[in-house]
C-alpha cells in the first residue's frame, strides 16, 4: 500500500528545522536540576542501609535467641517434689545449686573448738539463716530421712516432703548451668534452719519467692552439736558430706521439730531448665549463575527496524555474588532467611539493525507468469555490553524434606540494585529498540532447593527472576525470565 | 558538534557540571523545541515539555548506551511529548474512533509534500486534527511504524492507520485548497 511506503518520508526535511531559542529556558532548567546537583548519590547508601538493615535483623534474631536461651519453666508439681541439698565446690553445675548452713544460725558451731569449726563446715552444706519468715506449717512428714540419690559427681541428699518443688528441676538438664553461682545472686537456694520455740513441723512453702528456712528446734540443734563434738573429721566438703549423712541417719528426729519454709528462690530464672528455641543459622557464600535464551524475537519489532541474531543466544547474562545470610529456625522443618548479596553480572545483546526503507528490490520469478518484487534491506549488527555491580536484599522461606540434612526447596523474594553499570555499544544510529529508561531497583524472585553437606557446607541450586528493570534491554524482546545458578556457603553459629 | 566535543559534554554533564549542561542544552534546544511543537496544543505546552525532557536528559544520562546522541535525544522528547499529549486527551476526548475516508488519497501527495519546506508542512500539520497530527507526526516525521505509534498511542494499529489515513486526506484537502 502506498501509503504505508510514506513511513518516514520528511524524516530528511525536519533533520535541521528547529524552533527559536528560549528566552531565560536554561534559567527554568536549572533551577529544578540544581537540587539534583547537590542530591548525594544515594546507591551507596541504599546498600549501607541494606547493610545495616540486615544487620540489625540479625543482631535481632541473635539477641532473641539469646534471651530465649536463658528462659526457664520451673516445674511446680506439687506431688513428688525433693529438696535437694547438695555438695559445694563440684565442678558439676549441678552440684552448684546448694543449700548452706550459715554459721550464723548456729551459734553453738562457733564457739566450739577448731576442730569442730571445721567440722561445722560440714553444715554448710545448708545455708541456714535465722530469721526468715515462716510461711506455712504444714505437718507432713514425721521423720527426718536422709536419702542419698545418684547423681553424675554429685550426692544428693533428699528429704521427701511433699511439698512443691523447686530443687528437683535442677535435675532436668544438668548440661547447661551458665551462671548459676552468680554472685550477684544472692539466690541461690537457700535453706534455713532456725530454732523454733514452739516446735517444728514441716511446712509446704506457698510462697516460692523467698529463701528456703528449715526452722529446726533447739532439740535438734543441740543433737547436731553433740554429733560434731564427738569428732567431725577437719576435711573436704564431700568427705564432710558422708560424714554429716551417717551422722544425721543416727539422728532421731521428732516429726514436730522440723519446719522448712520457703520464703524465696530468686535462682529461678538461672535454673538450667532451658528451652532452645528459634536458633539462628550464619553462613557466607558464593553463587554463580547463567542466563541462558533469555528472549525471543518480537515479530512487530523485527517488521520495523531490529532484528535479533540468533534467537537463542542473543542476549546472554552472567552473574556472579557473594552474600551473607542468616537462617532463623521458625521450627524444625522450616526456617525464614534473609541475605545481603554483592555481585557482578555481565549481560549482552546482539542485533542487527535494519535500515529504515528498503535500499532495494529484487524480482524474482515465483513461476512463468508471476513475478515477485523482494525488498532488501541495509542491516547492520552491532553488540551492546552491560557491565553491572549489584546488590541484592532477600528474604524468604525455607521448608525441609530432610530436616536431618536440612535439605529442602525454597522461595525468596529479592531487591535487585544497581549499584554501578557501564554500557558499551557499537550499535550504529539510534535504535528504536533499544530500551532508554532504565532503573536502578528491580523485584525479583529466586527458587530453589537446598542441601547441607558434612554440616557446615551449604549447596544450592536455584532459577531466578530475571531482574530486566536494572538491565539494558530492547524494546520489542520478551525476555524469559530464567536466570538458573548455584551457590555454595559456609555455615557458622 | 564534533563527536569528541559531545564525549567530553556529556562527560561534565555526567559529573553534574552546570556549565557543560549549558552546553548541552543551548546545542540541543531549538530542534528539541522545534519537536515538542510538533505534538504540542500550543508554544507554551512544548516549553513545558522541553523542560521536562531535558530535566530528564540530565537525571538519565548514565543510561544513555553509546550510539546516537540526537536520536536518544529526539526519543525522549518525542516520549515526554507523546506523554503531555495522553495528559491533554485525557481532559479531552478519546480519539480511538475508527476514520474511513470517503476518498481515496491520490497518488501525488507525498511528491507535493516533498517539495515544500519544513516550516510550510508544520503549518499545514498543525491544522490537522490533534489525533491525526501525532500519528502524522510519528509516521511521516520521526519514521515510526504503526505498531510503534500504536504502542505508544494506546491504541490499535488499525486506528493508527486510519488517522494517518486522515491526516493525508485532510492534508491534501489543503494542499488542493491552497494551490487553487
Amino acid at each position: 500500500m502506498k501509503e504505508d511506503m510514506e513511513q518516514g518520508f520528511l524524516a530528511n526535511k525536519f533533520d535541521d528545522w528547529s524552533s527559536e531559542p528560549i528566552p531565560n529556558g536554561w534559567k527554568k532548567i536549572n533551577q529544578v536540576i540544581e537540587v539534583d546537583r547537590n542530591k548525594p548519590n544515594r546507591k551507596p547508601m541504599f546498600f549501607i542501609l541494606g547493610l545495616a538493615f540486615l544487620g540489625l535483623i540479625s543482631g535481632g534474631l541473635f539477641l532473641y535467641n539469646q534471651n530465649l536461651k536463658t528462659e526457664t519453666t520451673l516445674n511446680m508439681v506439687r506431688a513428688n517434689s525433693q529438696i535437694e541439698i547438695q555438695s559445694i565446690g563440684s565442678s558439676d553445675p549441678v552440684q552448684t545449686i546448694q543449700s548452706r548452713i550459715s554459721e550464723e544460725k548456729v551459734p553453738q558451731v562457733s564457739s566450739l573448738g577448731p576442730k569442730e569449726q571445721n567440722s561445722s563446715k560440714v553444715q554448710s552444706m545448708a545455708r541456714l539463716r535465722k530469721g526468715v519468715e515462716k510461711v506455712a506449717v504444714n505437718p507432713v512428714v514425721s521423720n527426718f530421712s536422709n536419702q542419698q540419690s545418684e547423681h553424675k559427681n554429685s550426692k544428693t541428699y533428699s528429704q521427701k516432703v511433699g511439698v512443691p518443688a523447686f530443687a528437683n528441676v535442677y535435675n532436668q538438664d544438668s548440661k547447661r548451668t551458665p551462671e548459676i553461682l552468680d554472685e550477684t545472686h544472692e539466690n541461690q537456694l537457700i535453706a534455713q534452719v532456725e530454732d523454733q520455740s514452739n516446735g517444728g513441723q514441716i511446712g509446704i512453702p506457698t510462697d516460692i519467692e523467698g529463701p528456703i528456712g528449715v526452722n529446726e528446734s533447739s532439740d535438734i540443734a543441740s543433737r547436731i552439736d553433740e554429733g560434731k563434738l564427738a569428732g567431725l573429721p577437719n576435711s573436704p566438703m564431700p568427705e564432710n558430706i558422708e560424714f554429716l549423712q551417717t551422722r544425721l541417719t543416727d539422728l532421731e528426729v521428732p516429726s514436730t521439730d522440723f519446719q522448712i519454709v520457703v520464703n524465696r528462690v530468686q535462682l529461678v530464672r538461672d535454673f538450667p531448665i532451658t528451652k532452645k528455641l528459634n536458633p539462628c543459622f550464619y553462613s557466607v557464600g558464593v553463587s554463580v549463575g547463567y542466563a541462558p535464551r533469555s528472549i525471543e524475537i518480537n515479530q512487530n519489532e523485527t517488521v520495523s527496524n531490529l532484528a535479533v541474531l540468533n534467537s537463542g543466544k542473543s542476549i546472554q547474562s552472567w552473574f556472579g555474588n557473594v552474600g551473607f545470610s542468616v537462617q532463623n529456625e521458625l521450627k524444625p522443618w522450616i526456617r525464614s532467611f534473609a541475605s545481603l548479596k554483592l555481585g557482578v553480572m555481565s549481560h549482552s545483546i546482539s542485533m542487527i539493525e535494519t535500515g529504515k526503507n528498503p535500499s532495494g528490490f529484487v524480482m524474482s520469478m515465483a513461476d512463468s507468469t508471476n513475478f515477485k518484487m523482494i525488498p532488501t534491506w541495509d542491516q547492520t549488527s552491532g553488540k551492546m555490553n552491560q557491565e553491572l555491580i549489584y546488590s541484592t536484599i532477600e528474604f524468604g522461606l525455607n521448608p525441609f524434606l530432610i530436616p536431618s540434612k536440612q535439605s529442602g526447596p525454597f522461595a525468596s523474594a529479592a531487591i535487585w540494585v544497581a549499584l554501578s553499570q557501564t554500557i558499551h555499544s557499537n550499535l550504529i544510529g539510534a535504535s528504536t529498540g533499544l530500551q532508554d529508561s532504565r532503573e536502578n531497583v528491580a523485584l525479583s524472585y529466586r527458587l530453589g532447593y537446598q542441601h547441607v553437606f558434612a554440616g557446615f557446607i551449604r549447596g544450592e541450586i536455584y532459577m531466578a527472576g530475571m531482574p530486566d528493570k536494572i538491565l539494558a534491554n530492547s524494546k520489542g524482546l520478551s525476555i524469559k525470565p530464567q536466570l538458573v545458578g548455584m551457590g555454595f556457603h559456609y555455615i557458622f553459629h | 558538534m564534533k563527536a569528541i566535543d559531545l564525549k567530553s559534554i556529556l562527560e561534565g554533564c555526567l559529573q553534574k557540571d552546570p556549565r557543560f549542561q549549558r552546553i548541552l542544552y543551548e546545542s540541543y534546544a531549538r530542534p528539541m523545541l522545534a519537536i515538542c511543537l510538533r505534538y504540542a496544543a500550543d508554544r507554551m505546552e512544548a516549553e513545558d515539555v522541553l523542560q521536562q525532557g531535558f530535566v530528564k536528559v540530565f537525571r538519565g544520562l548514565e543510561s544513555y548506551n553509546g550510539g546516537s546522541f540526537e536520536g536518544w535525544l529526539k526519543r525522549i522528547f518525542i516520549r515526554e511529548s507523546i506523554n503531555q499529549y495522553h495528559n491533554r486527551r485525557r481532559k479531552q476526548l478519546d480519539y480511538t474512533d475508527e476514520f474511513s475516508p470517503s476518498i481515496q488519497p491520490q497518488d501525488g501527495f507525498a511528491d507535493a509534500l516533498s517539495i515544500m519546506r519544513a516550516d510550510e508542512i508544520m503549518k499545514l500539520v498543525n491544522r490537522l486534527p490533534e489525533g491525526s497530527r501525532v500519528v502524522f507526526n510519528l509516521f511521516a516525521i520521526e519514521g515510526f511504524g504503526h505498531s510503534e505509534i500504536a504502542d505508544m498511542l494506546g491504541i490499535s494499529e488499525g486506528t493508527s492507520k486510519s488517522q494517518y489515513s486522515r491526516a493525508r486526506m485532510l492534508l491534501r484537502e489543503q494542499l488542493t485548497h491552497t494551490t487553487t
